[in-house]
């Protein structure tokens, strides 16, 4: 294990009266990609500028590299920021955007220039260096951005929504740079996102915010197959819940009362508890036959989106609600395996169920 | 109407409103500066001199400038009028910025009351707030009387009819034309680079010197043009405040062109004091496309 290069120890804090963040605990691995993801007005962003600097916690500790950073100015930080916008100096070229941080460490011109040399190449972007940010196109200016975050050899580089201001073609080849460059580097990132697919694509761990509170930290994965709790489930991908109470427990598992029928569920809850069982759209068939042991339900197909390589099935239970299948067009056919208004028996494994209270 | 031809209209309209106002002026300031002098109605000769039709004479020559450079007038005027004018926006611009830096920093709401301040002044008559300064100023003013009143001073302080009040008035009068400017660049100024700028290990006075001067620098220049203009042709402050010592070239003309009734050497003066407004100006616009160029 790596050492922390970012802890955050119980960190509150208020904007006039109103919470932005509260209890937030956190450690950040030395040389991991960590992204912050949350709806708008989550606290991300507030909790990004907390470890910038820009802000100062209510209450308390944030220590980044092994150093308590209260009362520490943005200029004196390990760290350093990109930002939604990308902040370049509009009155200097590139070149000069990427040295401004190194003249400030007092280095020689001599060592400014190699080291602005070293970031253009990390970045491709040699032949631009002369240009002025007005002069480059969105994915330029962000990488620019980036290779003056990296000049100073920061401990952390703070990414606020670095994607955001590209579109969205361009987008999904900047994030696999992203990650080529800060695993070439090896510092580590730490992101602030609203949207799932960046944060799931580049991130090693993810913590899930919400309200001022971090709900969730794991991996990608760990976030989308075993959400902690309801929040996480629905801003994670989409999630069929299905609601009901504990009928039995047993160290095998759940056996849940649910739409009539019974489901069956890992985990361990007393009889009687009232939780629901979420599944994500992919882990559910329909149209095939079931395993033994597998989850039953009956309904009704009642809207299907064929998005090519995958399509999306609403089936409508007995009780009205609709559940999200997602199933791969395997076959090469012109004819669907399911039609409009078919009634089909959706089924999944146990295992593939989460029980969440 | 084709297309072709509104825009040979369009082209035309400005072209006919330039030659009609500011050319065809400049081309009788310029004729009665090179005209001789003499006493009648109007107080100048002709420059050309026609008999039957014919023309007979030339009264044209350079007497009036020649006249200016030899008493002195010429280089006491405009050595006075640009320092005067240079004080000005200087002042201006060390008062200004700052002022257009805190109403751009206060929240939105409070922005337009701020700059409404700025520029309530130009609700009453010029000439009314000018005596209210007089009044202020005055060796028995407001002022003075204050300070003695507090035994501060034992003799008052001698303000009015010295280049002192001129210039404390022509600052009050041009800050305003200074701080809009300003506060329009600096407004739209947007705060991450500041905030990037620390983040990069900038400390406060290098961020302003690397990054807040610098991209103020339109600002700078706009306001300083709109000071620096009036101010060197400025006529009713030294008038009133400078008292008779002020050289500045507005009064200096008025003087020579009311008072000496010499025509010629008037529009001279003027002429001089164009060239020298000209100058500045186009040096200004020469750095601002260079700006821009390296903006745009």
């Amino acid at each position: 294990m790596t050492a922390a290069a970012i802890s955050v120890e119980g960190v509150a804090k208020a904007f006039a009266g109103q919470p932005a963040l509260a209890g937030i605990r956190l450690d950040i691995q030395s040389g991991e990609f960590f992204s912050l993801l949350g709806p708008s007005g989550c606290g991300k962003t507030t909790l990004l500028r907390l470890l910038a600097g820009f802000e100062q916690a209510d209450q308390g500790r944030i220590v980044i590299a092994g150093r308590d950073m209260a009362g520490v100015a943005p200029y004196d930080r390990p760290v350093n920021m990109m930002f939604q916008s990308y902040a370049l100096f509009p009155h200097m070229t590139v070149a000069d955007n990427i040295a401004f941080g190194l003249k400030q460490l007092g280095m020689g011109k001599g060592k400014i220039a190699e080291r602005v040399g070293e970031m253009l190449a990390l970045v491709r972007m040699e032949r631009l260096a002369k240009r002025k940010p007005h002069h480059l196109s969105g994915g330029e200016r962000q990488r620019a951005a980036l290779a003056r975050c990296l000049a100073r050899r920061p401990v952390v580089v703070l990414l606020d929504e670095p994607m955001a201001a590209l579109d969205k073609r361009l987008r999904e080849q900047t994030r696999l740079e992203l990650v080529e460059i800060q695993k070439r580097v090896g510092t580590t990132f730490v992101m602030v996102t609203h949207d799932q697919e960046e944060a799931m694509a580049v991130s090693s761990r993810i913590a899930v915010m919400e309200a001022g509170a971090i709900l969730q930290v794991g991996t990608p994965r760990e976030i989308y197959e075993f959400p902690a709790s309801r929040a996480v489930a629905r801003f994670i991908g989409t999630a069929n819940l299905f609601e009901g109470v504990v009928a039995q427990s047993s160290p095998s598992g759940l056996s849940i009362d649910c739409e009539g029928a019974k489901l069956a569920a890992p985990g361990n809850f007393p009889v009687g508890t009232k939780l629901g069982v979420m599944v994500r759209p992919e882990k559910i068939a329909i149209g095939t036959a079931p395993l033994p042991g597998d989850n039953l339900l009956p309904g009704q197909v009642a809207e299907i989106s064929y998005l090519g390589g995958v399509s999306e099935y609403r089936v409508r239970l007995g009780s009205g609600q609709i559940v999200v299948v997602a199933a791969v067009n395997q076959r090469h056919a012109v004819t669907a395996p399911v039609a409009l208004g078919d009634k089909v028996t959706l089924s999944w494994h146990p295992t593939d169920g989460v029980a969440l209270p | 109407m084709s297309l072709q031809r509104f825009q040979r209209l369009n082209f035309g309209l400005p072209f006919l409103w330039m030659a009609l106002f500011v050319l065809l002026p400049v081309a009788i300031l310029l004729m009665v500066s090179l005209s001789e002098s003499r006493i009648g109605v109007p107080p100048y000769k002709p420059l050309l001199e026609w008999a039957e039709g014919r023309l007979v004479g030339v009264n044209a020559g350079f007497a009036s400038y020649g006249q200016l450079i030899e008493d002195g007038t010429l280089a006491l005027t405009v050595v006075e009028s640009l320092s005067m004018a240079g004080l000005t926006t200087l002042i201006c611009l060390l008062l200004g910025w700052p002022m257009a830096w805190a109403i751009a920093r206060t929240r939105p709401e409070g922005r337009g009351p701020l700059l409404l301040l700025v520029m309530v002044p130009f609700w009453t008559s010029f000439l009314v707030r000018i005596y209210a300064w007089m009044t202020i100023l005055g060796d028995d003013g407001l002022l003075n009387s204050l300070l003695l009143g507090l035994g501060l001073i034992e003799t008052p302080f001698l303000i009015m009819n010295t280049d002192r009040a001129v210039l404390i008035g022509m600052v009050y009068a041009y800050l305003p034309f200074m701080v809009l400017p300003l506060y329009a660049v600096l407004e739209r100024l947007d705060p991450a680079l500041l905030e990037a700028a620390g983040d990069l290990g900038a400390r406060p006075l290098r961020i302003f010197f690397s990054v807040l001067l610098p991209l103020s620098m339109p600002g700078v220049l706009a306001g300083s043009a709109l000071v620096f203009m009036p101010a060197l042709g400025e006529y009713v402050i030294p008038d009133l405040m400078g008292g008779g010592g002020s050289a500045m070239m507005g009064k200096m003309m008025w003087d020579i062109f009311a008072m000496t009734r010499d025509w010629p050497g008037a529009a001279a003066l003027a002429v001089v004091l164009l060239a020298s407004v000209a100058l500045p100006l186009a040096l200004l616009s020469r750095l601002k496309r260079r700006l821009e160029g390296d903006a745009a």
